[in-house]
């Protein structure tokens, strides 16, 4: 028989920032023990739920006994196990009686390639419910937690401190004991909608495990996030809001169990308030959507997401939402226009107040370095960076990080960049350095060529700077650990330069930086970390950002050895080297026969020129003497790189049948001519010629990092 | 029409159920917590930043003995003075602190009904419990909990003590925190700290009335004419005096001179003279006596483990 089996935890309120993950690891633990305990359902089909109240799990199709189990257990070796005579020894007779077994049930078996002495053991398949009552407390206790908390007198460990639990396999109560709370069929209704005897709510006794959902629903629980979400979601697009913030969005749907959007409203005068600040009110600390109308902007309103909501109550819970706010867009007003009556230049000076880094300074020792990094980057960037001539780099230094001591900022610090932004702007004398302050912050998904310059020169430095800093600091990221976020700065990094496609030489941005801070220690953990971060950017599937940046270049899932060989060209050119990643790992998946050719070739070219130390010095085009090829394949051969150095260098749009046409060539050039000839003008002229073709293969990559294996 | 709507009603909902005043509200949740248990205390005499200061919290929480307990803290944050010119910042205001060790099953239960006890019925609101766990650097002490709304107002911290001083809450203490001027705002319906009413007899006695003069002079005093000569030295010797008494194990003497050094330093702090490089170490040297008051109160209740 088959049934359906059903667990849910009742606890006081679990963060809503945990919900999501809890029922991952709870599903993944079910179906793990399940099947470690040969329990058969359908685990496709198994549903995790969660309200800010519970925790539930319904494992549907379950066969009512666990699958019988025939295992050999092993004894001793047969050179220890038989005797001379092929009988079992005293050692054997030893392993039978430890598991309580006959000689008769003896066997030799071979394990692993030798042979032992054995016996198999048949283990009859239990009760499901057996199972259950001892595996489901173990899964219980087993989920990891973000934040695990004791109570009362106990010393066990939950995310918050369990009610209730109910354990239903189809109509039968699975029994165990956990955190001293009997596992039942009672569960409780909403807290407060439900007329419980006290706050927990009134008892629902839970029929069997298929009606947990709809028995719930029906005492004001939805126990399923999508079906509230949904709800909140229907709620929002009748109040004709269709664009709503998803993270927003996602938290209130844990933070009710019987969501219902209320609408309130406030005084017209705090529209005075930059939208962006009004949303941030309202959202922060309060977790209400703002009301958009089409082309005219934010409305004198706001959406709340209640859970407790009935036609007596609904007034009321209106007006206290709408006092809060109206105390906090008070405050934010004062603030506001504290800021502006002081205006952004006021603000720097108070940056000395400010640590960057523990043992790093101030915020007004950065902003100085900033300065002077700006206008270095701006030197050393190629094509060309900023090149408006009343653009003073010192000044938007100054300003950069003003915004940091604002009373704005202080109370929001999300809103550091966009009030910068929002006050420079506000100055014609400062409007030209706003779009960069606020720019500066931007993350991976948000850059694109259609940012300003001077935003994305403001961002490289601050990032450099902070990367540099970090290191000289004593900086260790490594796997989880990377408390002030180097990977991400350093993949911004990327993300610039590739975006704006700058070519820069990013170890002497990093010198610079160590000029700048006064010390040059600690370049090689540096350096070794940027490279990884490179390669790591090119072969990392998880990084999913990046895939979507706004040049819809996708970046990611590449093999190790072709992210490794673009590595040092991507330290001088971030763009070119992403280009060309993304062509020889086309080519290498679409011909792979061609790009095994081309690599070897590349590879055997360079291993014949790399023995004449001399060559490489002198490897122009120029120095090469058509006139001493004796064969037509060398002409053809010279022919094909004169024609396509260009195309090498650039490597946009990679030819592969082009490639694979040259590599040919190669193979029957070196088929006929022989380059270590006895006339010594021979000779040499044709290693000059294969010296400048190394240097053209390497354009492409540094090919002997190439693993050549499909 | 929406505020028109909402402003009558709201005007008769007043009519209809007596307002509490402040001291009501007090006397309120006095008798309730009294009836579940708690002692009922008075203020402890030494300024201090917050209920949880409050050796019959802070020393109480450690240990194994029980300890029910209810009070109310006059709590000082010199920084959040505003010269009584903001209706909802104040530099000197009260905790309403309740500290049940060990926590009881039913915490929660108890609470919403305290609430009812002011007044404030679960099915005339919103009330929920959000996420806000709690750390205090200054005393080595961290939660995890809760703040509750109550329509969106946030009017009490429901704290689970994981520890104090450093040192494991075994068996776990729950803090409840309410912010009296908070929720007499919500149950009055005033916008304006000051216009709260603390008494109602004859005629009204508002906070203001009591607290607004007090409020200004001592913005004052946070803000300008502190001497900072003199702040500094009362903070090297109430530092020394709380290692005095620690060297002659007398846990309630040192912590109250800690808590002066802590009060010191947020007098310093407002003044606007302590440098950020300084400041991390100043809360490390208050935590270090806050962490060795624990450890003497500990050991004069012989449970002091030894350090692993």
């Amino acid at each position: 028989m088959k049934a359906t089996y059903c667990l849910e935890i009742g606890c006081e309120e679990i963060p809503s920032r945990f919900l999501v993950e809890l029922c991952v690891h709870l599903e993944s633990k079910f179906i793990e023990a399940l099947a470690e305990n040969r329990l058969v359902c359908n685990k496709e089909n198994i549903k995790t739920y969660a309200t800010y109240r519970r925790l539930v799990v319904m494992v549907p199709e379950l066969e009512d006994k666990q699958l019988d189990e025939s295992v050999y257990i092993k004894g001793p070796p047969v050179k220890i196990g038989l005797d001379n005579e092929g009988g079992f020894s005293q050692a054997s007779l030893g392993f039978a009686k430890k598991f309580s077994i006959s000689q008769s049930e003896l066997l030799v078996r071979e394990f692993n390639g030798s042979e032992h002495v054995c016996y198999l053991k048949e283990t009859k398949g239990l009760t499901t419910k057996d199972v259950l009552a001892t595996i489901v407390p173990k899964i219980i206790q087993s989920l990891p937690l973000a934040i695990a908390m004791r109570w009362g007198s106990r010393s066990e460990t939950f995310i918050r401190p369990i009610h209730w639990i109910v354990s239903l396999y189809h109509d039968q109560l699975v029994p165990f004991t956990l955190f001293n709370v009997e596992a039942g069929t009672i569960s409780y209704a909403h807290r407060m909608l439900s007329q419980g005897k006290d706050s927990l709510g009134q008892a629902v006794s839970i029929k069997s495990a298929d009606s947990l959902t709809e028995q719930l629903e029906a005492h004001s629980v939805m126990v399923d996030p999508e079906e509230r979400k949904n709800e909140i979601i229907k709620a929002l697009k009748e109040h004709n809001q269709q664009n709503y913030d998803n993270g927003l969005l996602q938290e209130v749907v844990y933070l009710t169990e019987w969501p219902c959007v209320l609408q309130g409203h406030f005084q017209s005068h705090y529209l005075e308030l930059p939208d962006f600040v009004l949303i941030e009110c309202m959202r922060k600390h309060q977790r209400y959507f703002p009301v958009v109308i089409k082309g005219k902007g934010l409305k004198e309103s706001f959406l709340v997401v209640a859970d407790n909501v009935t036609e007596q109550n609904s007034d009321t819970i209106i007006r206290g939402n709408e006092r809060v706010l109206a105390a906090r867009l008070e405050d934010a007003l004062f603030f506001y226009n504290q800021d502006c009556l002081l205006g952004l230049d006021a603000f720097p000076e108070k940056l000395k107040g400010v640590v960057f880094q523990k043992n790093c300074g101030t915020m007004y020792d950065k902003q100085e370095r900033l300065a002077k990094l700006l206008t270095f980057l701006n030197q050393h960037i190629n094509p060309q960076g900023c090149l408006k001539e009343s653009y003073d780099f010192n000044r938007l230094a100054y300003l950069s990080k003003a915004d940091l001591v604002s009373h704005m900022v202080t109370e929001f610090p999300s809103l550091q960049g966009k009030m910068g932004d929002h006050y420079a702007a506000k100055d014609s004398a400062t409007s030209i350095y706003a779009p960069a302050i606020g720019e500066q912050y931007l993350l991976v998904p948000d850059w694109s060529d259609d940012k300003s310059v001077e935003g994305a020169l403001l961002a490289l430095a601050d990032r450099f700077d902070t990367i540099v800093y970090s290191f000289f600091n004593g900086a260790k990221p490594t796997g989880s650990q990377d408390p002030l976020g180097l990977r991400r700065s350093i993949n911004i990094i990327f993300c610039i330069l590739n975006v704006f496609k700058w070519s820069c030489d990013i170890f002497e941005v990093c010198r610079y930086c160590f000029e700048l801070i006064g010390a040059n220690a600690h370049e090689d953990r540096l350096h070794a970390f940027i490279t990884a971060r490179f390669q790591a950017l090119l072969t990392d599937e998880g990084l999913g950002p990046y895939e979507k940046n706004s040049l819809g270049i996708y970046v990611g899932g590449y093999s190790y050895d072709i992210a490794e060989s673009i590595v040092p060209l991507a330290l001088q050119n971030v763009s070119l080297a992403i280009q060309k990643a993304v062509a020889i790992e086309t080519f290498k998946r679409s011909n792979f026969d061609g790009f095994k050719l081309l690599s070897e070739t590349a590879v055997r070219v360079h291993r014949l020129v790399s023995k004449h130390d001399s060559l490489q010095e002198n490897n122009t085009f120029s120095a090469i003497n058509t006139d001493l090829f004796e064969q037509d394949i060398e002409k053809h051969v010279y022919d094909d790189i004169a024609k396509s150095k260009e195309w090498f260098l650039n490597g946009q749009h990679l030819d592969c049948e082009k490639l694979v046409k040259i590599s040919k060539q190669f193979t029957s050039y070196f088929d006929n001519v022989l380059v270590m000839a006895d006339d010594e003008k021979l000779r040499n002229n044709r290693l000059q010629f294969l010296a400048y073709c190394d240097t053209v293969f390497k354009q492409l990559a540094n090919f002997e990092k190439v693993v050549i294996t499909q | 029409m929406f505020f028109i709507h909402s402003f009558f009603s709201y005007n008769f909902s007043i009519v209809s159920n007596l307002t509490l005043s402040l001291q009501e509200i007090i006397a309120a949740l006095h008798a309730f917590w009294s009836a579940e248990g708690c002692v009922i205390l008075h203020p402890f005499d030494v300024q201090k930043g917050a209920g949880t200061m409050s050796p019959y919290t802070f020393l109480k929480a450690l240990g194994s003995q029980h300890w029910n307990v209810a009070y109310v803290e006059p709590s000082r944050r010199p920084t959040d003075g505003r010269f009584a010119e903001n209706p909802n910042r104040l530099q000197h205001y009260f905790q309403y602190q309740v500290i049940m060790k060990p926590s009881p099953d039913d915490i929660q239960d108890k609470y919403i009904r305290s609430l009812e006890a002011i007044g404030i019925s679960r099915k005339d609101h919103d009330i929920r419990f959000v996420e806000d766990n709690w750390e205090s650097p200054t005393l080595g002490a961290w939660g995890v909990g809760w703040e509750v709304w109550l329509d969106g107002m946030e009017v009490t911290q429901f704290t689970y003590f994981q520890q104090c001083g450093g040192f494991d809450c075994k068996p776990v203490s729950v803090e409840i925190t309410y912010g009296i001027e908070r929720l007499g705002m919500f149950i009055q319906n005033k916008d304006n700290v000051f216009d709260l009413v603390w008494q109602q007899h004859d005629n009204v006695i508002t906070y203001g009335d009591i607290y607004k003069q007090f409020e200004i002079e001592q913005c004052h005093y946070n803000f300008n004419q502190s001497s900072q000569e003199r702040l500094f030295q009362f903070f090297d010797l109430y530092e020394a005096e709380t290692k005095h008494c620690l060297e002659k194990e007398l846990a309630y003497p040192a912590y109250e001179y800690c808590l002066k050094c802590s009060h010191t330093f947020n007098l310093l702090d407002a003044r606007g003279v302590i440098s950020v490089s300084e400041r991390t170490a100043y809360i490390l040297r208050i935590r270090k006596l806050a962490h060795e008051c624990a450890a003497v109160y500990l050991k004069s209740i012989n449970e002091l483990e030894p350090v692993s």
